[in-house]
């Protein structure tokens, strides 16, 4: 038991004590497992925040024009946003842009990478900390500062920026301040970004326990390096991007301004010259990246639940490693496939198409090592395996959707259309959040040393399951139908949408429902901190480095003593073996 | 437990710590001015018909000055490492503050060819040409500025803490004399680029 989580007494401390030290521990800790635990929860507060935005952004979908159910009433007729209960239509603008920009860098990516990733990649490696732990916790500081100032452009005089996560210039240029705010914010993450890769990757290649080599690395470190690595290489760019369009904004340059933009009527006062491409090129250049950066942390949490609850070595570890090494080189190659639409010459089309159809080849061989994973496994099926299990089809239908969009001449029929959405929302909902769930069931006996309650749980998954999927699968067939993304209607102006209006309530429905259905985690996050069965530092019997350190581990470094490796990660199974399963650390386990 | 590899290099890599971290900063921001460096070649076909004759709107002597400092700046910073490999830490520190000097005979004439710029109204807002040449040399000014104000640690705060570490103290120095390098080679990959193309 770690003192400082003891009462005077010497119990175990209650609740929320178990998990954290108390508030300056959590907020000022150069401890890797502090540092993890308020990104953890600073980017589970965005997530609600995100999804509150979207689901009034529904209703509007669904029902337009009608009041909001339950608040409506209460909200007066002078309200900016939603006089009367009812959206606006610049509202809608700016809440899709909120939406997508807090999901994606505030809530998904510091959840993967910055909670899950610098929680468990010290323990995995048998470290005591992270390598540089005060340059971590000023990435975890940005982070928070890029947010506020995210959160603060709400109270901007015209409200928040309104130009798409993707802020493309010449509107994101004109639009009001609110996009000033954006941009700073965007400033402040990606610094935050780069610490947190930085020290990510430097734990990584520095700070392993003697005997670990780099293939004994559990697959979730490697999708963390390489995630890290993405994030390094490919911010750089959008940091740029957003310095030129500060100075576009508030210096008066045209680097995505051309020559003779007209602006309502009236000729822009400024020099031209300039190019919208050019944002585009250098923001997707990040952005494609960005959604591997979503995924393949979901892709490391799932390998080591499957292989765990299948007690059986991962198949095809090595070429899974290769593959996501792979995967990252292409991810850098590929941008342009969301700019199609542009008038790209056919060559540097051909390219970035023949890059995209080339980047699934990885992703087919990751899942598909996976699935076969499982074959001749003894199966558990667990709260987390259930999550896991999910992921496969799930990844593997968003994954499927996106191959017409990759071939040039279907994607013009596709591009800007519900299908677009429909696809990344199935890959980062039912993909990278089942993952997250997945691996908060599966560490939360690590992080806390109580397990979550089962009940409560299938109570969470099954109707999670049911309304993700049919939350975003109608945008598929709207999209095929030819109704456009971002219409504050939903499409009821245009003829082509009508046979599939009625989708929208499908979705909406769907969603309302999916919000319901995260009440019984929620309750088991506080019911399992209190009364939840205490668990040993082992309850899974995994093999990994983590699993060696107390649950939850102390405060302030990690093992008792530096352990030592042995053996590869997924050692499970193995003929002659005291038991299913063979840790790395221990010297010898034969019956 | 103690972070492992602070100081002395970790046998399979041969990196200490701060070396690896300062390599990936520098990955970091190779990528940052390669994006800019791409911003520069798009805008300048983007924007040809009114695109100056390379170099022929700059004050060229005060480019040829800032490569030189920046250049004597890279070979200080280099100088005060092997001054400290050898022995005597004056030498060090003399080259530090050489470098640091140079740092802001850099600045100096980037501003001197600013205020030029200025005077004949060739203003950031006034083509594609002049925004995308003040914005690539105010971000190696600013990072100028950053390795001005390490070096200057280097040279106080951080040289009081020598006797207590000087592996980790000639390991910092190491660290920024890359950093140096690196601003170094950036600097002349934007001359080279303003005034040939």
């Amino acid at each position: 038991m770690n003192a400082g989580n003891a009462s005077r007494s010497g119990q175990p401390a209650p609740g929320w004590r178990r998990l954290v030290e108390g508030p300056r521990w959590l907020f000022f800790s150069a401890d890797h497992k502090a540092v993890g635990l308020a990104y953890g929860m600073t980017a589970a507060l965005f997530l609600l925040a995100g999804f509150g935005l979207m689901l009034v952004m529904r209703w509007q979908l669904a029902y337009p024009g009608t009041p909001l159910p339950l608040i409506g009433r209460f909200l007066s007729p002078a309200n900016y946003w939603l006089p009367g209960g009812i959206l606006q239509p610049n509202a809608y603008n700016q809440f899709g842009a909120m939406h997508g920009t807090i999901m994606v860098f505030f809530a998904v990516v510091p959840l993967a990478v910055g909670a899950f990733g610098a929680y468990l990649t010290p323990l995995m490696l048998g470290a005591g900390n992270i390598v540089f732990p005060r340059l971590s916790r000023l990435g975890y500081l940005l982070y928070l500062a890029g947010g506020v100032i995210m959160l603060a452009s709400f109270f901007a005089p015209d409200g928040p920026a309104a130009a798409g996560w993707t802020a493309y210039p010449p509107l994101a240029t004109i639009e009001p301040s609110g996009q000033t705010y954006w941009l700073f914010g965007m400033l402040a993450l990606g610094f935050s970004n780069l610490l947190l890769s930085l020290t990510l990757i430097a734990t990584i290649v520095q700070a392993r326990a003697p005997g670990l080599h780099f293939m004994r690395l559990p697959y979730f470190v490697w999708s963390q390096l390489i995630a890290s690595l993405l994030l390094l290489l490919a911010m750089p760019s959008f940091a740029a991007a957003c310095v030129l369009q500060l100075m576009d904004r508030l210096l008066g340059t045209s680097f995505f301004l051309p020559d003779g933009l007209i602006i309502s009527g009236q000729q822009m006062a400024a020099a031209g010259g300039g190019s919208p491409l050019l944002w585009q090129h250098l923001f997707w250049f990040l952005a494609h990246p960005e959604v591997y950066v979503l995924i393949l942390p979901a892709f490391g949490i799932i390998a080591e639940i499957i292989a765990n609850n299948a007690r059986k070595p991962l198949w095809g570890y090595r070429g899974m490693v290769a593959a996501t090494l792979f995967l990252g080189l292409m991810s850098m190659l590929v941008w342009a496939h969301h700019m199609y639409l542009t008038g790209m010459a056919s060559g540097m089309t051909a390219f970035f198409q023949v890059t995209t159809v080339i980047i699934s080849v990885p992703s087919i061989v990751l899942g598909t090592a996976l699935l076969a994973s499982l074959w001749g496994g003894s199966l558990r099926f667990t709260p987390p395996m259930l999550w896991a299990m999910a992921f496969l089809p799930m990844f593997g239908i968003g994954g499927f959707t996106g191959l017409p969009l990759a071939l040039s001449a279907t994607n013009i029929h596709l591009h800007d259309t519900n299908y677009v959405v429909g696809h990344f929302h199935l890959i980062v909902g039912p993909g990278t959040l089942f993952a997250l769930f997945a691996g908060v069931y599966y560490w939360f006996p690590k992080f806390t040393g109580r397990m979550m309650n089962e009940r409560l749980a299938h109570l969470h998954f099954w109707p999670s399951l049911l309304f993700m999927f049919f939350t975003f699968a109608p945008m598929l067939l709207q999209g095929m139908a030819g109704v456009s993304r971002r219409l504050y209607d939903g499409g009821m102006t245009y003829a082509h949408a009508q046979d599939v209006l009625f989708l929208n309530k499908a979705s909406t429905h769907s969603a309302i429902g999916l919000a319901l259905a995260q009440l019984p985690f929620l309750l088991n996050l506080w019911w399992s901190l209190r009364r939840g069965r205490p668990a040993g530092p082992n309850p899974w019997e995994a093999t990994t480095l983590e699993w060696a350190a107390p649950s939850p581990p102390r405060p302030n470094g990690n093992f008792d003593a530096p352990p030592r490796v042995y053996r590869g990660p997924c050692e499970y199974s193995v003929p002659g073996a005291a038991r299913d399963f063979s840790p790395q650390h221990v010297r010898e386990d034969r019956a | 437990m103690k972070i492992p590899h602070a100081a002395e290099p970790r046998p399979d890599t041969g990196l200490y710590n701060a070396k690896l971290g300062t390599w990936l900063f520098l990955a970091f921001n190779a990528m940052f001015f390669a994006s800019l460096f791409s911003a520069y070649v798009l805008l300048r076909f983007a924007d040809a018909a009114n695109w100056p004759e390379p170099g022929s709107s700059l004050w060229v002597e005060a480019g040829l000055a800032q490569t030189a400092f920046m250049l004597l700046a890279a070979a200080a910073a280099a100088q005060a490492w092997l001054a400290l490999s050898a022995g005597p830490v004056a030498r060090a520190r003399g080259m530090l503050a050489a470098a640091m000097l140079c740092g802001a005979g850099f600045l100096a004439a980037l501003g001197a060819g600013y205020r030029e710029l200025a005077l004949r109204g060739d203003l950031p807002r006034e083509s594609a040409y002049h925004g995308i040449y003040f914005a690539i040399t105010a971000l190696i000014g600013l990072q100028v500025l950053g390795a001005i104000c390490v070096t200057a640690y280097l040279i106080g705060p951080g040289g009081l803490r020598r006797s207590q570490a000087p592996l980790r103290f000639m390991n910092w120095v190491e660290c920024s004399g890359l950093y140096w390098q690196f601003l170094a080679l950036v600097w002349v990959a934007a001359f080279v680029v303003f005034h040939l193309f």
